[in-house]
């Protein structure tokens, strides 16, 4: 005989948000299954450190746990879920106090090893980017967000995001033309 | 909102996306789910016991001292015998309502001081 949980793999989003919100731990198991390659993928560009990134991504959906009660509307649990990723790593970077420098590059040497191709060169060249670039960089190209939406998300002007982004784009397109160029030699501004 | 994005940034970041797997990473948070519950549960079974021991050792001083106190509040203040009277002003007649009284008393007071001085 078929239990309910069974058949949680084929259900819509949408409705394991609903039973997730409940208490249905199954639900949410499943959610955590569909969604930790989106969120572990996230961090790990926004971290530059697999082990930092997936601990990180963990109590993202630890968090998602205990406030899944409060999403009202389960359509907007993708967007919810990466708000709070945001946040999550917000609150890790601010205990580093990193936010400071905004607009400069730091000089930092890629740390990310377990991927390979053009994986290992987009993680190494992002590393190079301070925080918040980064962040406007991979909310925009890896999440595919409108800047209005980064606005709303990291709380950051609109002027300050379109900045961030238009000025990493070029540091990134002009390191990862270095990169490729040679691959060994550190990058530096 | 159209926001412009650079299409070969755009193909890179796509190319890079790679499916991660998650099995280990999803028993991990399950597994971390799991602890807060038990904490809690933990928690109440203490709060519990503390509860049942502070019963079994106050409940007799605390029902002696009630006992004290309501035939205090229940003193009547004026003896009117056993008559009609005794009985209309009963309610009113005791040491609990002059203190009701005394109460409101003061909080009225205490208000218009308050008002005044808002005034000032």
């Amino acid at each position: 005989m078929h239990k309910a949980q069974d058949y949680y793999p084929k259900c819509p989003e949408g409705f394991l948000v609903s039973l997730a919100r409940t208490g249905d731990r199954a639900a949410f198991e499943e959610l955590v299954r569909r969604r930790q390659s989106s969120i572990r993928g996230l961090m790990r560009y926004l971290c530059s450190d697999v082990t930092l990134a997936d601990d990180l991504a963990q109590q993202v959906f630890f968090k998602m746990w205990l406030s899944i009660r409060t999403l009202r509307n389960s359509r907007a649990f993708g967007a919810w879920l990466k708000r709070l990723a945001v946040s999550i790593w917000l609150q890790h970077i601010r205990k580093k106090d990193a936010l400071r420098g905004a607009t400069e590059l730091i000089e930092k040497g890629g740390t990310n090893n377990d991927s390979d191709g053009v994986g290992m060169d987009l993680d190494n060249v992002l590393a190079t980017l301070a925080d918040p670039v980064r962040l406007c960089i991979v909310l925009s190209y890896n999440e595919g967000m409108s800047h209005r939406e980064i606005t709303d998300i990291t709380e950051l002007p609109l002027g300050t995001v379109k900045s961030h982004i238009n000025r990493g784009s070029k540091q990134l397109q002009n390191l990862l033309s270095a990169y490729k160029e040679s691959p060994d030699t550190e990058i530096t501004s | 909102m159209t926001d412009d994005r650079d299409p070969r940034l755009q193909a890179l970041f796509a190319d890079a996306r790679a499916e991660l797997d998650g099995e280990e990473f999803v028993t991990r948070v399950i597994a971390k789910t799991r602890k807060p519950k038990q904490f809690v549960i933990a928690g109440l079974a203490t709060i519990a016991l503390i509860m049942a021991a502070a019963a079994w050792l106050f409940t007799l001083p605390i029902l002696g001292i009630s006992q004290v106190v309501a035939t205090a509040l229940t003193t009547t203040l004026i003896d009117l015998g056993e008559g009609w009277l005794a009985w209309v002003l009963l309610p009113v007649n005791n040491i609990a309502s002059v203190l009701a009284l005394c109460i409101k008393a003061l909080r009225m007071i205490h208000q218009k001081v308050r008002g005044a001085s808002y005034l000032g």
